[in-house]
């Protein structure tokens, strides 16, 4: 019997690899070029976002490009960073990811450390003359990026507390005034 | 011997810092050092010390995945104001480089900052801090996870509790007395 030939008309198959290019490097780490496809979210990432913030930041993404990529970590293959934008792009499109090879519980950590919203700073009320400059040029592109909403995040402009309060135990005064019948009286040293 | 012959020396010289070094996502990359980088005198933020101390931690310990985002046309900084301090003046960063007018800027400072945009923490931050808080304690106390504590959104119940606490008049505290009406507070 004759042998059977095995593996003669396998048909060839097609590596498709990119071309070789020089690895550009960000900060020390690769950046590789993926399909979006590919990149596969943190399945315990704890980030959401609402359809209305989305848009938002889709229309920042069309704009202004992607201006901070996506961090992904090689090891796990998870996305580590860049959940929300990765939702704004087509998952037949290519994008430009900076590459960590880290353990799945450093992992965790860097994805806590990039949403940690308190090391990014805080708002100061110069936030709402920004907000009013770009609208004076720009009034579409704030409503597209919903920055109108920012105003609201100054901080209180008046860090002083209210001075009509019902006195309560104000301990640099002695007299004391009921909040019903508001009959003034002093308070020897303490209450009954 | 020669006198020093006056020179003139441009504030600002035409030539850009740095160099580029590659493009990501269709920007340019530019590589340039910490001390060549304008922050924008407008720019609405400001970090408290024990905050720039974690981010420095989050710096040293994974260095900066996410590039300082700066503007060629007017030289300032648009996103990365606090990273830029977690930087030594001399040393190098590579950071994308946009280009745009005054307007465009600071619709991009408002953008890469709202917090809006870049999502809500669900109930799974829970989970995922008491995890991390047990495999690396320090690096998380050096991260000031624990404010993070408070951004868990709080569980609605749609049923109140069986047991709801009943509260007596007597059981309330009071500091003052109203000699004439007798009324306490």
């Amino acid at each position: 019997m004759a042998k059977k030939k095995t593996g003669a008309k396998k048909p060839k198959k097609k590596t498709k690899r990119a071309p070789p290019k020089a690895t550009l490097k960000v900060n020390g780490f690769e950046a590789r070029t993926v399909r979006v496809g590919d990149l596969d979210p943190a399945d315990y990432n704890p980030r959401e976002i609402r359809e209305a913030n989305l848009r938002g930041l889709k229309a920042s993404v069309e704009r202004f490009g992607l201006t901070q990529p996506i961090v992904w970590n090689q090891r796990t293959e998870h996305v580590v960073g860049g959940h929300q934008r990765l939702k704004t792009l087509a998952p037949d499109s290519e994008t430009d990811v900076v590459v960590v090879d880290l353990s799945l519980e450093r992992e965790k950590v860097l994805n806590l450390a990039l949403n940690n919203p308190h090391n990014q700073g805080r708002w100061t009320e110069d936030v709402a003359a920004v907000v009013g400059d770009v609208e004076a040029s720009l009034p579409d592109l704030i409503e597209e990026l919903n920055l109108d909403e920012l105003v609201q995040e100054a901080p209180d402009l008046d860090p002083l507390p209210p001075t009509d309060l019902p006195g309560g135990g104000d301990s640099d005064s002695d007299s004391c005034e009921c909040p019903r019948c508001g009959h003034e009286f002093a308070t020897a040293g303490g209450v009954e | 011997m020669s006198a020093v012959k006056p020179r003139k020396v441009a504030r600002r010289p035409k030539k850009l810092p740095g160099k580029l070094v590659g493009k990501l996502n269709g920007l340019p990359v530019r590589r340039l050092r910490a001390r060549d980088l304008d922050p924008a005198d407008y720019n609405p933020r400001e970090i408290s010390e024990s905050n720039l101390q974690g981010l420095k931690v989050s710096v040293g310990e994974f260095g900066l995945p996410q590039p300082i985002v700066w503007n060629r046309r007017t030289r300032r900084i648009v996103g990365g104001h606090q990273r830029l301090k977690t930087l030594a003046p001399g040393a190098e960063t590579d950071v994308i480089e946009v280009d745009l007018d005054e307007a465009e800027e600071r619709a991009l400072n408002l953008a890469l900052n709202n917090p809006h945009a870049q999502g809500d923490w669900t109930e799974d931050l829970a989970e995922l801090l008491a995890e991390v808080k047990t495999t690396f304690p320090e690096l998380s106390a050096k991260l000031n996870f624990a404010d993070l504590e408070f951004e868990v959104p709080e569980h609605v119940d749609l049923e109140p509790p069986s047991e709801f606490p009943e509260i007596g008049e007597d059981d309330i505290t009071t500091t003052h007395e109203c000699p004439r009406c007798g009324y306490q507070w």
